[in-house]
């Protein structure tokens, strides 16, 4: 895989002054290949959100990246080019052109009062200097691709559209300049399940014709079963399994990936034989000693306690468990089929 | 059988918002149903469908333009104090944003004390403990000293969604409206919390109204109940829960099916929701004549356009569309290639 960007031991630390200091995303390396769909899959207060404010250098103050390297490979280039080393105005160029984001919830941000139309002139003419007209081909052409219909759209404000056509108006901006890398938070969360499937379809399509890398952050097992090639699944800021989806989904060999994966409601199956996780996710102000996941895990023993473990190869992927042979052994998970 | 606890007769609810146009929005449009005592109904719908409405309609909150809300057979609105009284602390509602619910600067003891004393079922202060340990027991806050003296800011969301179905039992509910109870809690958690309204269900007798627009964790919930499936202020289809999603007739929920997502890889990739002749539901504003779906529905006819179909078939199963018998039925597809642990 030809990568496009690498990770290296990013960390992101918030300093909450009397209430301590919080790592939100604690040494956490991957890499994004060329023209792939992944997808970094979290609950709540994972760190995965203040992952992809890292990739585009916008986490939000008192968070702050500590450490860590952003290696952007560019086209034709032999060396890569390490984003945390840019100016902020080099980065800003390089924001929506090089890497767009389509924010969590977004679809309510967009501006009132400005027709859809003039607020896709104005992101275009952020970047690049051209015509109105020019601008307006391009975006009638993205707004096909997102299956919206440009002479009813591109007139309309934003109130006059429901949430699932705002949210593909968004993917159709985000499309404008035709970045190499697309990050997509929580993209379908607030949707209708009949929008949402439409718009994983559409993201799929997308993909695979624009030969763009994208990176959907979800909570959503099925989502990523739907869209992604590979998988990172992070918990209390660290990755703790990665590698092909449907590898991880046939045998999970982290115990968090097994519970969320018994734990996931579904049409079929036996509902008798689904499992919650017990306890909740820990306070990252107080992450518990070990490994993060180790009061909540069923195979957990002393070394769990004391000893963090690392992320290593094994069995096609990356996973960080002292114990996945034991978690590898046990049954598969019945259920997920319809 | 057991008696109708809450029962609907033909309800609706029209908003009339704005000035000076006074835009008026049909929530909830005809809609009779049973919520027998002890019973669970899982009340399925999209955003607009009013399914919200409803179940604000059966807590008491909104009073309907026209048709009846009845309380083992009186009407809501014109019973007499002592059974409305009756009422007020039989049908508990639970809201999906627990964070929202809970009083910031009381504890969680605050929170449940305030009903145990007010309709005095704990006499004194070390009652009202005793009964808010026991209660918190109920809900799998154990041990309930760690709990009870905690502020919301300081339990996780599946904590805080206990805490709130614990104060829903202080009064000794007959039926919990759970609107999207699980909707803001973290998937690991989701199906703990679903499992606790089955075990009250199961355990106290209480009936459950599950309103959601997640069909697969309404199948959590009320598998062995009753289904309801709501679009745009009607019900579609519903009866026996078994029943409708084995053989799902309205085009609408066969659409909604197609959608759901799978989380098998192999699978997901093979599934390809039921083409519509439009992605986006109409505005709920202006709801479409006759059949309200027929704007987005690959077989509608003529007749769709002009007749609003309505309810049809037995008790466990019934259907409103002008061709429940003709449409081809939906067959859940399956993976593309089956593999052993399937």
């Amino acid at each position: 895989m030809n990568p496009l960007l690498q990770v290296r031991n990013l960390q992101v630390t918030f300093d909450l002054g009397r209430h301590g200091r919080l790592v939100a995303v604690d040494d956490v390396s991957f890499e994004l290949g060329r023209g792939e769909f992944a997808a970094l899959v979290g609950e709540s207060g994972s760190g995965k959100s203040t992952t992809a404010m890292a990739l585009i250098r916008l986490v939000p103050p008192p968070g702050l990246i500590s450490s860590g390297r952003l290696l952007w490979w560019e086209d034709g280039r032999r060396e890569p080019v390490d984003l945390l080393q840019l100016s902020p105005s080099q980065m800003r160029a390089r924001r929506w052109r090089d890497i767009a984001m389509v924010f969590q919830g977004a679809q309510n941000a967009l501006n009132p009062v400005m027709r859809i139309a003039d607020q896709m002139v104005e992101t275009v003419r952020a970047h690049h200097a051209m015509s109105r007209g020019e601008i307006l081909d391009r975006a009638a052409q993205c707004l096909r691709w997102v299956r919206l219909e440009p002479s009813r759209v591109l007139r309309a404000y934003p109130h006059e559209l429901s949430g699932g056509m705002r949210q593909r108006v968004l993917i159709a901006m985000s499309l404008l300049l035709t970045p190499r890398l697309l990050i997509l938070d929580e993209p379908t969360t607030a949707l209708d399940v009949i929008t949402q499937a439409h718009i994983l379809e559409i993201l799929d399509e997308v993909q695979r014709e624009l030969g763009l890398t994208m990176f959907l952050l979800t909570h959503d097992l099925a989502v990523v079963a739907r869209t992604a090639r590979r998988v990172l699944i992070m918990y209390a800021g660290r990755i703790v399994e990665e590698g092909p989806t449907e590898v991880l989904f046939e045998a999970p060999y982290h115990p968090y990936t097994r519970g969320l994966l018994q734990a996931v409601p579904t049409l079929t199956g036996d509902v008798a034989a689904k499992r919650p996780i017990p306890g909740a996710p820990p306070d990252l102000r107080r992450p518990p000693p070990g490994c993060r996941f180790h009061p909540r895990c069923p195979y957990a023993d002393e070394i769990c306690r004391q000893v963090e473990p690392a992320l290593e190869e094994a069995g096609g992927r990356r996973v960080a468990c002292h114990h996945w042979q034991r978690v590898a052994a046990d049954a598969p998970i019945r259920g997920l089929r319809r | 059988m057991t008696g109708s606890l809450i029962a609907l007769e033909d309800v609706s609810l029209t908003f009339a918002r704005g000035w000076p146009s006074r835009e008026r929005v049909e929530a909830v449009a005809g809609v009779s149903l049973v919520i027998p005592e002890g019973g669970i109904l899982a009340l399925v719908g999209e955003t607009g469908s009013g399914k919200t409405t409803l179940g604000k309609l059966v807590a008491g909150l909104y009073r309907p333009t026209r048709g009846r809300v009845l309380f083992r057979g009186q009407d809501l609105w014109t019973m007499d104090r002592r059974t409305r009284l009756e009422y007020r602390r039989a049908v508990q509602l639970v809201h999906q944003d627990a964070f929202a619910a809970l009083n910031p600067v009381r504890t969680v003891y605050q929170s449940l004390k305030a009903p145990l004393r007010h309709h005095r079922i704990a006499r004194d202060e070390g009652e009202a403990r005793r009964q808010a340990a026991a209660l918190l027991e109920q809900v799998g806050l154990a041990p309930p000293e760690l709990f009870l003296d905690k502020y919301p800011h300081q339990l996780s969301g599946g904590q805080r969604q206990r805490v709130l179905l614990a104060r829903a039992l202080t009064v000794q509910p007959r039926l919990i409206v759970a609107d999207e109870p699980v909707s803001m809690i973290d998937v690991s958690l989701r199906l703990s919390i679903l499992q606790l309204l089955r075990d009250l269900n199961r355990r106290l007798g209480i009936a459950i109204l599950y309103i959601t627009h997640d069909l697969a964790t309404a199948r959590c919930l009320a598998e062995e109940g009753q289904l309801a499936v709501m679009y745009l202020g009607k019900i579609v289809e519903r009866g026996a829960f078994r029943e409708v999603l084995g053989n799902p007739r309205h085009p609408y929920l066969q659409a909604l099916l197609s959608a759901v997502p799978v989380p098998d890889p192999r699978a997901a990739r093979a599934i390809r929701p039921m083409a519509l002749r439009e992605i986006d539901p109409p505005d709920p504003r202006r709801p479409p004549s006759g059949c309200r779906f027929h704007p987005r529905c690959p077989y509608a006819q003529p007749i769709c356009r002009e007749l609003p179909p309505v309810l049809q078939g037995p008790a466990d199963h019934q259907v409103a569309c002008h061709f429940a018998q003709e449409i081809p039925p939906w067959r859940p597809p399956s993976a593309a290639s089956p593999s052993p642990s399937a």
